[in-house]
């Protein structure tokens, strides 16, 4: 073999051997982030409240009142208490129903009962009355009414009746959803 | 007084506004050989978390979260990025993710589309580029919630498991691979992070590499001695 090519041929095994060195110098790390992703929510709690105060400073609870006569005023305080994380537009319904002495179960307008309702803070629209504010995390609504009025002139077809006067709070959220209650959408369906 | 109030004002606003953007973002820093990553900023619910951004969200929602990664190693010329996505194995939480929609961006090119319990684009690893130190790139999140999502993902949570390879190029200049070319073999990944370097195939390949080198040294001093005698001897004639 000629002596130059011996030359050449080792020249170009030691220049790959080079080569391949001075692509294969690298070290490999790898590491794992754990990203987590997660949801909020709503929840609310309707308290109903009376104008007394317990012995523990705290207004006292409302419970059935029994012999109720007309011209009577009765303190029931409805609010709602935004219990979760998220911003909630409220709304309430107000429905009554009565049982007659027959015992006949009968549903009558909230209107033959005279609720002082807070038409600053709530917009009546429908069957429901819708807070006006955003309600905030911990925040509570003012009452939508505090005094329930038994009409002077309640007809005597109501006498030895039990009238119920039922409230129920919605919510949904704020976020994606409009600028004001009335707006919302995704409200429970009835 | 007044004056003095009114420039520390004009002084903090300033400091505020001069923060490098990386400082109010996630991070992903490559420290170098000894270090490997670091992730910024860490949530209360992992410390390797990036997604800050992706926490309480509601229906509707469209959030976004910029994810910086950077070369931040000084003992390596160049070092290449790559990412890929892990499926977890948990219902709960595959049930809440599927019900997302997550693009991530390296750039301008999509590197993943699709709902966050899936590893789509990212089943293997991905090159995100190759960076000297101090380079960086930014990785690009969105996150939907559909407007439907309905009572019953409130108050859920879901894994999204990244993991970060670095090759770090400590001998002469490498070329950015082309999108899909270049990509390496996946890594088999230990459920605990990976901090050292793998060093045994480098160890290997270096020891062929030297037994190669020596070899061909010594083949060119013998034949280079011969040719030299061979020349003597035809002298000598």
């Amino acid at each position: 073999m000629n002596k130059q090519k011996v030359l050449a041929i080792t020249l170009v095994v030691l220049l790959g051997a080079l080569a391949i060195g001075g692509t294969s110098a690298y070290f490999t790390y790898s590491e794992r982030a754990r990203n987590v992703i997660t949801s909020s929510g709503i929840a609310i709690r309707l308290i109903e409240d009376t104008n007394e105060i317990g012995v523990d400073g705290r207004a006292v609870p409302f419970r059935n009142v029994d012999g109720v006569m007309p011209g009577d005023k009765i303190s029931k305080i409805p609010k709602v208490v935004n219990i979760d994380e998220g911003d909630a537009f409220i709304r309430i319904k107000a429905t009554v129903s009565a049982t007659t002495a027959n015992n006949s179960q009968i549903t009558i307008p909230v209107s033959v009962l005279s609720l002082d309702i807070n038409t600053a803070k709530w917009t009546q629209d429908g069957d429901y009355y819708y807070y006006n504010d955003i309600l905030s995390a911990n925040q509570t609504t003012e009452p939508l009414f505090t005094t329930v009025a038994i009409p002077e002139n309640l007809s005597e077809q109501y006498q030895n009746t039990t009238f119920s006067l039922d409230i129920n709070a919605e919510a949904v959220q704020v976020a994606n959803n409009g600028a004001t209650a009335l707006e919302a959408q995704g409200w429970p369906e009835e | 007084m007044k004056k003095f109030i009114t420039i520390s004002a004009i002084l903090l606003l300033s400091l505020v506004l001069a923060m490098p953007a990386s400082a109010l973002r996630s991070s992903v820093y490559f420290l170098g050989q000894a270090d490997s990553f670091v992730f910024h900023p860490g949530t209360s619910w992992s410390d390797t978390d990036l997604f800050d951004n992706f926490k309480g969200l509601m229906p509707g929602d469209t959030r976004t979260e910029e994810i910086n990664v950077r070369n931040a190693s000084n003992d390596c010329d160049t070092v290449k990025l790559y990412l890929k996505a892990e499926s977890i194995d948990n219902q709960t939480m595959t049930d809440f993710l599927a019900q997302l929609n997550m693009t991530v961006k390296n750039g301008d090119s999509v590197i993943y589309q699709a709902s966050p319990d899936q590893v789509d684009g990212l089943g293997d690893f991905v090159s995100l580029g190759a960076y000297k130190p101090g380079e960086s790139t930014t990785l690009n999140v969105i996150l939907e919630v559909p407007i439907t999502l309905g009572n019953e993902y409130m108050h859920r949570d879901g894994n999204v498991d990244w993991v970060f390879m670095a090759e770090c190029y400590v001998d002469g200049e490498i070329v950015d691979p082309e999108p899909g070319e270049d990509e390496p073999k996946p890594l088999p990944v230990d459920p605990t992070p990976n901090h050292g370097p793998q060093t045994e195939d480098f160890i290997i390949q270096s020891v062929a590499i030297l037994i190669i080198s020596v070899l061909g040294l010594f083949l060119a001093i013998i034949f280079l001695r011969r040719s030299k005698k061979d020349d003597a001897e035809e002298d000598k004639e």
